[in-house]
């Protein structure tokens, strides 16, 4: 089943949406990435009809369902909360909408007793929900939701209650049973490696606004402009004046520093562009790389421990700011510490020029 | 003594001050039924007491039905839905708890007596208010509703509304939404609110007085036994609706703490 949702405004508080346009194919599992008040859950209230668009239109698999109540949309939903119906158990919870269809007693007792035991859950079919784990609980929402056999699921932040391990269980479930049942899945999150690891295809969105849509891959060596670089932990973006160069590269002056990227990522007919380097794809050392067509003189200003990974500031002899990301070992390995002046490198490929013109916002 | 000298002084003179609150309270409900404990069996014994004991109770019961059917629903709009001149209504719905009884008993007259618009149209249909358990009825609930609508508006209130919505995903209208869902689980609220309109409604003087002094109603019993027979008489009768006042409340108790348990739901039962 394919979704379409074709210019969708809706405007309510502080919150927006802008001209939405997400076209999700047959059995793709499709993530929605976007930081808290983008605009995620509005989103996804609108598109089950819970709230009503200002304008725009909403297709599914070829029938348009703007103007269709919820309960015929025939579209499965589990919350961020779970939202399990506490005064009912959890094989209760999961008949709910068998029961609501009047589905045949031993048909339903069956399609419940499946549904919950591909997710480890038919132990706990007479448990009360205050009694499950978060994990546990979000089972049964995810088994509610699919043993209605949906058109399409819509997952809101589904797995962000949930602890590392538990976590990494359900994206692989989500994930081979979403290619099991080839039901598309819109699922909204977050979180960056969520988004990676399950998408067919993403949308970034920020401020009701959908930013870039495309593979995990294209998405991530292409990001489209400032906001997405900057949310996929591209963490140094600079403006630079760019001119053509030899050896298939072209130059970018930041501020007095030649930047070499490649030819082919040169964008827009001026002069200027934004680019960004990826901190984890930057060396350090304490001599120049002769080999690398970027190698840069340095001061580390700073630094600061993220348990495994340490973020090295080095300021480069004319003026910019670099972030670098090192493991732990090899900073300590290095000796590398404030003052000290180091070389820092990285390979033309490792730099993307997001934007022509002067698109940064700060 | 132990207790003491493990507490601040603020506990200690807020135990203090509520132990005079209790006493205040329980002191003459105490001093009533031990004062007219010989006499109660024989208030149980007269006919005239009884039937009024029964028609308090009686009537109490259906006024809570009227305000149930009517109230619940209005909480639940109230809880849900926001429209224009809500700003307004809303807050009109507590005015039977704040004007004086006797004067709601005299609006209600104005409104239900057979020579007025309202009350002629039900008198064709041979509906009277005025003397009568309808006009009782009336009354009580009345003076009551808020109780009702203001316990299940918080009831409905307490329920995620994101729990109807994943309701209605599952294919629940929002009438089916509303019985399987909101008011399974604003049902304590609204048995709360049952129960104390319920027991608002039995202990009502001032409106029923105004609009059926007939049939005598247990607190009009009282009220004209005192008047007319003095205290001495009306001490019996004022210690068995205390006493029956008790064993209401104690009913309550156990109705509520019954309904927690059953709204509890079962756990690890295969």
């Amino acid at each position: 089943m394919s979704l379409s949702v074709a210019g969708v405004n809706r405007s309510c508080g502080g919150v927006s949406l802008k001209d939405i346009r997400l076209e999700i194919r047959s059995g793709e599992y499709f993530v929605l990435l976007g930081p808290t008040g983008a605009g995620k859950t509005m989103l996804l209230e609108t598109i089950m009809g819970i709230r009503r668009q200002d304008s725009g239109k909403i297709v599914l698999d070829g029938a348009d369902i703007t103007d269709m109540p919820t309960e015929r949309r025939g579209i499965g939903y589990v919350p961020q909360q779970s939202l399990l119906f506490p005064h009912m158990s959890v094989r209760r919870n999961v008949e709910f909408g068998l029961r609501i269809r009047s589905a045949p007693m031993a048909e339903m007792r069956a399609r419940t007793d499946s549904v919950l035991a591909e997710l480890g859950m038919l132990g706990l079919a007479d448990r009360s929900p205050a009694s499950l784990s978060g994990g546990e609980t979000q089972k049964a929402a995810l088994a509610r939701a699919m043993v209605i056999e949906p058109r399409i699921v819509l997952l809101d932040e589904p797995l962000s209650a949930m602890d590392p391990e538990t976590r990494h269980t359900l994206r692989a479930y989500l994930k081979r049973k979403q290619a099991e049942a080839g039901t598309s899945f819109l699922h909204v999150t977050h979180d960056q490696i969520e988004a990676f690891s399950m998408a067919n295809r993403m949308a970034l969105i920020r401020g009701g606004i959908i930013m870039q849509t495309g593979s995990p891959r294209e998405i991530f060596s292409s990001p489209k402009n400032e906001f997405v670089a900057r949310f996929l932990g591209y963490e140094n973006i600079f403006e630079g004046q760019q001119a053509p160069g030899a050896d298939g590269l072209i130059s970018v002056d930041i501020g007095g520093a030649v930047i070499k990227a490649p030819a082919g990522s040169a964008k827009g007919e001026g002069s200027r562009c934004v680019l960004g380097i990826r901190a984890d794809e930057i060396a350090i050392s304490e001599e120049p790389d002769r080999e690398s067509a970027n190698s840069l003189k340095g001061i580390i200003e700073g630094y600061a421990e993220l348990g495994a990974i340490v973020k090295v500031s080095v300021r480069i002899e004319m003026g910019a700011l670099i972030l670098v990301a090192l493991m732990v070992n090899a900073f300590i390995g290095a000796g590398l510490d404030r003052g000290k002046t180091v070389w820092i490198s990285f390979s033309p490929g490792s730099v993307k020029i997001i934007a022509a013109g002067s698109a940064l916002t700060g | 003594m132990s207790w003491l000298r493990t507490r601040s002084p603020f506990i200690i003179a807020s135990a203090a001050l509520g132990a005079g609150m209790v006493i205040f309270l329980m002191l003459p409900i105490a001093a009533s039924i031990f004062g007219s404990a010989s006499g109660i069996p024989g208030a149980l014994e007269d006919a005239g007491t009884r039937n009024a004991i029964i028609t308090s109770l009686y009537c109490a019961f259906l006024a809570t039905l009227f305000t149930m059917v009517l109230g619940v629903p209005l909480a639940y709009i109230f809880a849900r839905y926001s429209f224009a001149g809500k700003g307004f209504i809303e807050p009109l719905i507590d005015l039977p708890i704040l004007i004086p009884h006797n004067a709601a008993g005299i609006a209600l007259l104005m409104v239900l007596t057979p020579n007025s618009v309202i009350g002629s149209f039900f008198d064709k249909m041979g509906i009277r208010f005025v003397d009568s358990v309808m006009g009782i009825v009336v009354a009580m609930a009345f003076v009551s509703a808020p109780f009702m609508i203001r316990s299940a508006q918080d009831a409905f209130l307490s329920v995620n509304p994101a729990m109807e919505h994943v309701a209605r995903s599952l294919g629940a209208s929002e009438l089916q939404v509303f019985r399987h869902v909101s008011f399974p689980l604003a049902a304590r609220g609204v048995l709360t609110g049952c129960l104390l309109t319920w027991a608002r409604s039995i202990s009502e003087f001032g409106a029923v007085v105004i609009l059926a002094y007939y049939p005598i109603t247990a607190p009009i019993d009282l009220y004209d036994t005192f008047v007319t027979e003095g205290l001495s008489r009306a001490l019996p009768i004022n210690g068995l609706l205390i006493l029956i006042a008790v064993a209401i409340l104690i009913i309550f108790s156990r109705l509520l703490a019954r309904q927690s348990r059953f709204l509890k739901p079962v756990e690890g039962r295969a």
